[in-house]
């Protein structure tokens, strides 16, 4: 994917386009705001990380530009304000993401993976969603692995229906707390862990091979 | 006291102008009451003299024998009678007008002096007097010393004089008092500001019984620093708590990369690694949770507050809790009255009941029972989340909404002790109540405040 990095603090700039080439990205980077603007309006980019306070023009202004202009490349946020309207602030301007520092790399890296495969035109709403043997009817709510139809509570649904569009892609215990429950704070109890394994248990039942996948420290995946 | 301050002092001023005002009124009023005093004691005698001056003319009218027209009228001390006759013979002249004055005068003592002969009687005062012509000739003229004005005049000037003075001296007794007063007061309240700025937040400003304007002041001022002694020391207590409470994290995490540096074990000095890393996510999350208290009691977060279904939040939160708690051998009941709507900051009121079920879990033994229920009507509903555990003794009780307190102190169990300092600035940021029921464990309650 190409993408692209607008960040001033050099440290975190360095830490994050090191850490996208790595995993085989095209990374441009900048630290002036009106530059990182000119560069989103007349460069094709799949992803663009943001710094909510950029010198010169902020994130938020970046991003009202772009969306006036009709450019829809996803964008995450990344920003030191974990205020309780600022995320709010930033979705709304129309960012697609929102990421406070400091953050683990792998958490950066797979929401900007997961923003990069979302589908730029949502016209058509997809009813089914499927990644190998699994199979989910979004209208009549219901799921099967192999054929072999599967219950499931409608947490263990919505689980699986967030896994299931993310499909190949790693899906952090963070975004599933956000994309599933809508936390956006660490519960003291072992939330996401329980309900992945009670849902496991539920798509495995039968069959050799897990259904969701654990990449230790950095979250799950579902293989497309 | 401070001498020029006290003497520029408004109120010393204020006591000052009113004492001026006060002694010049008296000083009018004195002049008034000697003006009418002498001018009604002249008309009398004015009035006197005249009816003697027509009583004698009657007489000489009809006869001008000198000792007829004597006993008439007789000699008195202070009385002056001049008669003549229509050939200008003088028949009684206890002294002599050089000219024959008409009608009522009053004559100073020059005018006496310098008017009548024979003035050897005269003591040094003026006469008012009325003399007159006969129909059938000749001349009558009575006048009288004006000693008794003279002497009224001269009591009613010292009566004044003294008056005055006095006023004087109590307008400015009185001034000085109710200046000195007041400056005592005032620099009262500078000694306290004075103190309060040098840091010592216990002062209070005086306030005497009689309930006055500065009384008043003071009492709402001491309001103002019972205020700010609590703010000044949450403050302090918060920088004493973070100080504290992020040492011990910090010093885990140094000590256990220090063991990751010596370590001859790659796997051992990875595990260690993880180990910091989680150390340094826990403290990042409890400055998180500060920094999100601390926006929450800033305020202003109405503006993001819309109307959403308590009800199916908190139907959904026991379904997303309920088998994390299944796994820990905890079993949660949700008894919730469908269909209750709030007004508030979804995210927030979300945390809010999470962290009450968090610290349900967190601080109880397995087998415990927690019960999430939703009740009530309109905008009289109330949310409770109770557990069957050990609870909290009464003495812990009103802490528990402190920032980093920990009733079990002495127990390890997770949590940075934020959790329900978050609940209850989220709380009264919805101006809803919590409160402490009296259960068996721990019962919270949450209602909109009354």
């Amino acid at each position: 994917m190409k993408i692209l990095v607008a960040e001033d603090d050099n440290e975190t700039a360095q830490f994050v386009v090191k850490g996208l080439r790595e995993l085989g990205h095209v990374v441009d980077v900048t630290g002036e705001g009106r530059e990182a603007f000119l560069m989103a309006g007349s460069e094709p980019y799949d992803v663009l990380v943001l710094d909510r306070m950029l010198p010169g023009m902020d994130g938020l202004a970046i991003i009202r530009g772009l969306r006036s202009m009709e450019n829809t490349t996803p964008a995450l946020f990344l920003t030191a304000l974990d205020g309780v309207s600022d995320r709010v602030d930033g979705l709304e301007a129309g960012g697609d993401d929102y990421l406070v520092k400091p953050f683990a790399f792998s958490e950066l890296a797979a929401r900007v993976m997961a923003l990069g495969r979302r589908p730029r035109q949502t016209a058509h709403t997809p009813t089914e969603l499927a990644a190998g043997d699994l199979k989910m009817d979004l209208l009549a709510r219901t799921v099967t692995r192999d054929s072999k139809p599967i219950t499931l509570q409608p947490q263990e649904f919505r689980l699986l229906e967030f896994l299931l569009n993310n499909a190949g892609q790693i899906v952090t215990r963070t975004m599933l707390l956000e994309g599933v429950w809508g936390f956006h704070f660490d519960p003291a109890t072992s939330i996401v862990e329980t309900h992945i394994s009670r849902l496991r248990s539920k798509l495995d039942d039968g069959f050799d091979q897990s259904a969701i996948r654990t990449v230790r420290g950095a979250g799950y995946i579902i293989d497309g | 006291m401070g001498d020029t301050g006290f003497w520029r002092s408004g109120a010393f001023r204020t006591a000052m102008l009113s004492g001026v005002l006060f002694v010049g009124l008296t000083v009018v009023l004195l002049a008034l009451v000697y003006e009418v005093a002498t001018s009604t004691i002249e008309h009398q005698i004015s009035a006197s003299v005249e009816a003697r001056a027509r009583t004698l003319e009657q007489a000489l009218e009809e006869d001008d024998d000198t000792g007829e027209l004597s006993n008439i009228v007789p000699a008195q001390e202070e009385l002056f009678r001049y008669v003549e006759n229509a050939e200008g013979k003088a028949l009684i002249a206890d002294l002599v007008p050089r000219q024959h004055i008409i009608g009522a005068e009053v004559l100073s003592t020059e005018q006496v002096q310098s008017g009548f002969v024979d003035g050897g009687q005269l003591d040094d005062s003026g006469i008012i007097g009325f003399g007159m012509t006969g129909r059938d000739g000749g001349y009558v003229f009575v006048g009288q010393e004006d000693e008794q004005v003279s002497e009224l005049r001269e009591a009613l000037l010292q009566a004044g004089l003294v008056a005055t003075g006095l006023a004087v001296l109590l307008s400015f007794l009185l001034g000085w008092w109710i200046a000195l007063r007041n400056f005592r007061r005032i620099e009262g309240l500078n000694t306290v500001a004075a103190k309060v700025m040098g840091g010592d937040m216990a002062q209070r400003m005086p306030v005497s019984a009689t309930r006055d304007e500065i009384d008043l002041l003071s009492a709402q001022l001491n309001r103002m620093l019972g205020q700010l002694e609590n703010v000044m020391g949450a403050i302090r207590q918060v920088t004493n708590d973070i100080a504290h409470d992020m040492r011990t994290p910090l010093g885990r995490l140094q000590r256990k990369l220090e063991q990751a540096q010596i370590a001859d074990d790659p796997a051992a000095a990875n595990a260690l690694v993880d180990s910091a890393l989680d150390e340094s996510r826990t403290m990042l999350d409890m400055f998180g949770s500060m920094l999100r208290i601390a926006q929450i009691e800033g305020g202003g977060l109405q503006k993001h507050f819309v109307r959403f279904d308590l009800s199916a939040m908190l139907a959904d939160l026991a379904d997303t809790y309920r088998p994390a708690m299944a796994d820990g051998g905890r079993e949660l009941v949700a008894n919730i009255q469908p269909d209750i709507e709030v007004f508030g900051d979804r995210a927030l009121v979300q945390q809010l009941f999470s962290n009450l079920i968090d610290n349900a879990v967190v601080h109880t033994p397995r087998g415990t029972i927690v019960r999430v229920t939703l009740e009530g009507r309109g905008n009289d509903w109330i949310a409770k989340v109770t557990d069957s555990g050990p609870g909290i003794d009464p003495e812990h009780r009103p802490y528990i909404f402190d920032r980093f307190y920990r009733a079990d102190a002495s127990r390890t169990t997770r949590g940075s002790g934020l959790g329900l300092a978050l609940v209850k600035a989220v709380a009264e940021a919805h101006v809803w109540s919590i409160t402490i029921a009296n259960e068996a464990g721990l019962a919270l309650e949450i209602r909109p405040a009354k």
